[in-house]
């Protein structure tokens, strides 16, 4: 995955700034409850992205576990009258991640469809659950009108301030998933995802990997939900259903999560916002949000970026054809022999 | 304690309509993701589109010509959907697969509603099916008896179909090497938007029976989806047989487990799906795997 | 002591049995051949020593420690690596990134969730020295993808490599390649040879008569025969079931090249 290469400079500084400047961008950033969901939802497709951009892994129930971090948050804060919101966050993350880390252990070796159904059924035992269990997750009702503390004395009633907060929120986990992903733990699931059999023949017991970025991955979904919970002061059960659960898949692959780290904030944001500007003007919006999954899968598979790297990729083995006369790979003095691009 | 046995019974026995009724869905989805490796999401669509035809004609023309209809009328659906959808991504990652129908079912859902409105319709049981039997101490409705029945009888003219004719033959091996029999000369892609039909009429035709049963509502799509995918994984893919047994199963369990944890029966399928796919990944009845593990054998 | 040594070893699918009831040492010195037809079982051998596939029966003892069983990733820990009929490496990644993979995880870095990948100056100069071995430098940071045929297959010797191995099992790895492209992997084993155990499994009769001091034959798989060079060639049993069709078909044993490209 081209991160940081020559051609480009590494955008998350743009990222940061854009971020930075949102509630002061003309006509958009008036609204900031818009901007804090953007940034939301940016965590969740990025931690989900690990799952399924770097290690390869359909993971069609992400949804539960950010979920459970919105109940996290609720349920602290209602039943343990939580005063601030980062005990509530710390739950959030927790709890996401825990359940990833059993699950995780649970499905580590399953690839493929199985994977994807598995984490399906898990998903939805967990929508039953939050759907049913009045007591503790009200039911269908949900959990609603929460009080939402302070952070370091400052109130987050404020549309501004709960932006910034999201904002700070978002950096952090930026800067660490972004390290993750750059480290020899991400190399190893690009691997994974490209040859799980030659990753395992270079000492890599690929099922740990999986198992561990699964939770990591849960963790700050979790995280991310948590805050959504802090956004709308409510918790519902319908953020664990499988089917909202493909909302952040097809927002990942719209940005091109498939072969860009910043491919989820992208699709994010581009996601988010037609659906909100949508779903206000139109009452069957719904009918383009469904069709819009067929263009995507059918023309754009890798994303928004995906056609960047193309871009790139092109770029790429022109260098090597024009710029080294002087390759002997075929002990022949002509550049490489470029076979075709699409190899699966 | 007499009061007790005639709910267990009359739980049990809806148990088995339920799991029939599903297993007639479920059977086109598991054929479907046996035989093409696809995992088709707008399966359920097309059990809802089956009911909402059937209201809609049975209004206008009455209920033989309906059910006739109907039926027919999804079939040309599931092949509109297969010719400009599920061919594109056949042999690519099934995510792509479930994605793109998934998409398709959520658009035609919002379709469904812009069509017949948001309200929810009811279809009555035909004449001839009113009114309850009486077996021993149990008062049973007749209609489900004649639903459970006609399932039945569906499932195995189909279970028949693959297992004793050459048409059938050639399905079972396309789902183990369809590279073999576009070798031995017969036509894969043909096959499988064959099967897909097919699938495509059992859902339809399911829709349409369990329609006098159920409220037809836009998300009943939706809600069946889930059901049919556990018991025809469950059962094993492309198994006639393992999908009637998974059926029956999820159903009787379901329905019975009410006595026992009435708010969270709905985990029960899913709970089954997970212990079964882990010890049996093939399924019940199961002979073909679809991607599993790295190190396999 | 032998280096690798099974012990009735037995791999069946179904009714299909592969690999049957084989006992056979490696020993430590000198490049081993196996050959045979296709479908004699020898790829599902080496699958079976270095613990893609789970054996039937049967015991499997590296430097006389029992390995049976064990995945793949444990016994490449144990400098026991191997390269693949069809090459396999991470197509995406550029050529130095997948040298570099493995490296990374001999050097201790594989579970690092937090140092820069592309920044350890130790993994960097292991890997440059690699790239540079593989005759491949001016290409280091192309997509693996675009290498041609040849390259690969040498790609994928050199990554069975990163991780120090003291035995590398090569299953066929001149299959597709011809012309200089073959001399060039030729000569890369030959080097090889010089300092590890090599086993290879190969089809063409010259490379397997040049480069190998014992050979081992395998046809439906069992050990057919078992000896130095003179021995196989010499072996009558052999020459009927194996070489005599290549003879026949060709001629003579002397035009290897081509004959098995795919």
């Amino acid at each position: 995955m081209n991160k940081k290469r020559n051609i480009f400079k590494d955008p998350y500084l743009v990222i940061f700034l854009l971020f930075l400047i949102y509630p002061f961008i003309p006509f958009i950033g008036k609204y900031k409850s818009l901007g804090a969901e953007l940034l939301i939802w940016s965590i969740f497709a990025l931690s989900f992205n690990l799952v399924l951009g770097y290690a390869g892994l359909p993971s069609f129930g992400h949804g539960a576990f950010y979920g459970v971090g919105t109940y996290a948050v609720a349920i602290t804060i209602m039943h343990f009258s939580s005063k601030g919101v980062i005990i509530p966050l710390v739950m959030a993350a927790f709890f996401g991640g825990l359940f990833t880390f059993f699950y995780g252990y649970l499905i580590k070796k399953k690839r493929g469809i199985y994977f994807a159904l598995l984490t399906v059924a898990f998903s939805q035992i967990l929508y039953v659950i939050a759907f049913r269990w009045n007591e503790v997750t009200g039911g269908e009702t949900g959990i609603t009108s929460l009080k939402i503390g302070t952070f370091l004395g400052i109130g987050l009633k404020d549309p501004l301030y709960f932006y910034y907060f999201t904002f700070l929120v978002f950096v952090i986990t930026l800067i660490i998933i972004r390290k993750i992903a750059n480290s020899p733990v991400g190399k190893v699931l690009l691997a994974l995802k490209q040859d799980e059999k030659r990753a395992q023949y270079l000492g890599f017991n690929t099922e740990k990997y999986v198992w561990y970025i699964f939770t990591v991955s849960g963790i700050f979904a979790g995280l991310a939900g948590g805050m959504y919970c802090l956004l709308h002061s409510s918790a519902f059960a319908d953020t664990l259903h499988w089917t909202k659960s493909g909302d952040v898949v097809m927002a990942t692959l719209l940005g091109g999560g498939l072969v860009n780290f910043y491919g989820p904030i992208v699709g994010s944001v581009i996601f988010i916002t037609a659906r909100e500007f949508l779903s206000s003007f139109w009452d069957n919006w719904m009918l383009l949000y469904g069709l819009s999954f067929v263009i995507i899968i059918l023309f754009i598979p890798t994303g928004l970026l995906g056609i960047v790297e193309k871009i790139k990729e092109r770029k790429h083995i022109d260098s090597f054809n024009n710029g080294n006369n002087n390759s002997t790979m075929n002990g022949e003095n002509r550049p490489a022999k470029i076979l075709n691009q699409e190899e699966r | 304690m007499d009061m007790n046995v005639s709910l267990v019974l009359a739980l049990f026995f809806n148990g088995i309509v339920l799991g029939l009724i599903y297993a007639v869905v479920a059977v086109g989805f598991s054929l479907v993701l046996g035989v093409a490796q696809v995992i088709n999401f707008s399966h359920g669509l097309l059990f809802a589109f089956g009911a909402y035809f059937f209201w809609s004609i049975s209004n206008t023309a009455g209920f033989w010509i309906a059910l006739f209809l109907s039926p027919i009328l999804v079939a040309i659906m599931g092949l509109l959907i297969e010719l400009l959808l599920v061919r594109r991504v056949y042999g690519q990652d099934p995510l792509f697969g479930l994605l793109i129908t998934f998409g398709f079912a959520l658009a035609m859902e919002e379709v469904i509603r812009m069509i017949w409105g948001k309200v929810a319709r009811s279809v009555s049981t035909p004449a001839f099916a009113q009114g309850q039997l009486f077996i021993g101490d149990i008062i049973y409705s007749k209609y489900r008896i004649i639903l459970a029945i006609v399932s039945l009888f569906i499932l195995l003219l189909v279970w028949w179909v693959i297992t004793r004719t050459s048409f059938g033959a050639i399905i079972k091996a396309g789902m183990f090497d369809s590279e073999m029999i576009s070798a031995l000369g017969h036509n894969l892609p043909l096959l499988r938007t064959g099967i897909f039909v097919i699938g495509a009429f059992l859902a339809g035709l399911a829709g349409v029976i369990a329609a006098p049963l159920w409220s037809i509502k836009s998300g009943m799509g939706t809600d069946i989806l889930m059901p049919a995918f556990i018991i025809a994984l469950i059962g094993g893919l492309g198994s006639i047989k393992g999908t009637i047994v998974a059926g029956l199963l999820v159903g009787t369990v379901t329905s019975l487990a009410v006595l026992f944890i009435p708010r969270f029966t709905d985990i029960l399928p899913y709970l089954m799906l997970i212990v079964v796919l882990f010890y049996k990944p093939k399924g019940l009845f199961g002979e073909v795997t679809v991607l599993g593990e790295v190190r396999g054998e | 002591m032998d280096l690798l040594r099974t012990e009735n070893l037995t791999k069946k699918f179904g009714e299909l049995v592969a690999v049957n009831n084989v006992s056979f040492s490696i020993k430590e010195k000198g490049v081993l051949s196996i050959i045979g037809p296709n479908g004699a079982g020898k790829t599902t051998f080496f699958n079976l020593l270095t613990g893609l596939y789970v054996p039937t029966s049967g015991k499997i003892y590296l430097r006389g420690e029992d390995i049976t069983g064990l995945p793949p990733f444990d016994i490449v820990h144990k400098k026991l690596s191997r390269s693949f009929q069809i090459a396999s490496y991470f197509p995406d990644f550029t050529i130095f990134e997948n040298i570099q993979i493995g490296v990374l995880n001999r050097l201790g870095y594989g579970f690092s969730f937090f140092s820069n990948s592309d920044r350890l100056a130790d993994v960097n100069e292991e890997t440059e020295k690699y790239v540079e071995m593989l005759g491949l430098k001016d290409q280091k940071d192309m997509k693996a993808k675009f290498l041609s045929h040849g390259d690969k297959k040498i790609l994928d010797i050199a990554m069975s490599l990163t991780l120090n191995p003291e035995i590398l099992l090569l299953d066929e790895p001149t299959s597709g390649v011809s012309g200089t492209e073959r001399t060039k992997v030729i000569e890369f084993i030959d080097k090889l040879a010089k300092d590890i155990k090599v086993v290879v499994v190969e089809h063409d009769m010259d490379i397997v008569f040049s480069i190998s001091d014992r050979i081992a034959v395998l046809a439906q798989g069992s050990i057919l025969a078992d000896g130095t060079v003179e021995e196989i060639r010499n072996n009558k049993d052999v020459q009927r079931a194996y070489l005599g069709e290549e003879e026949e078909e060709k001629g003579g044993i002397k035009d290897a090249v081509g004959r098995k490209n795919r």
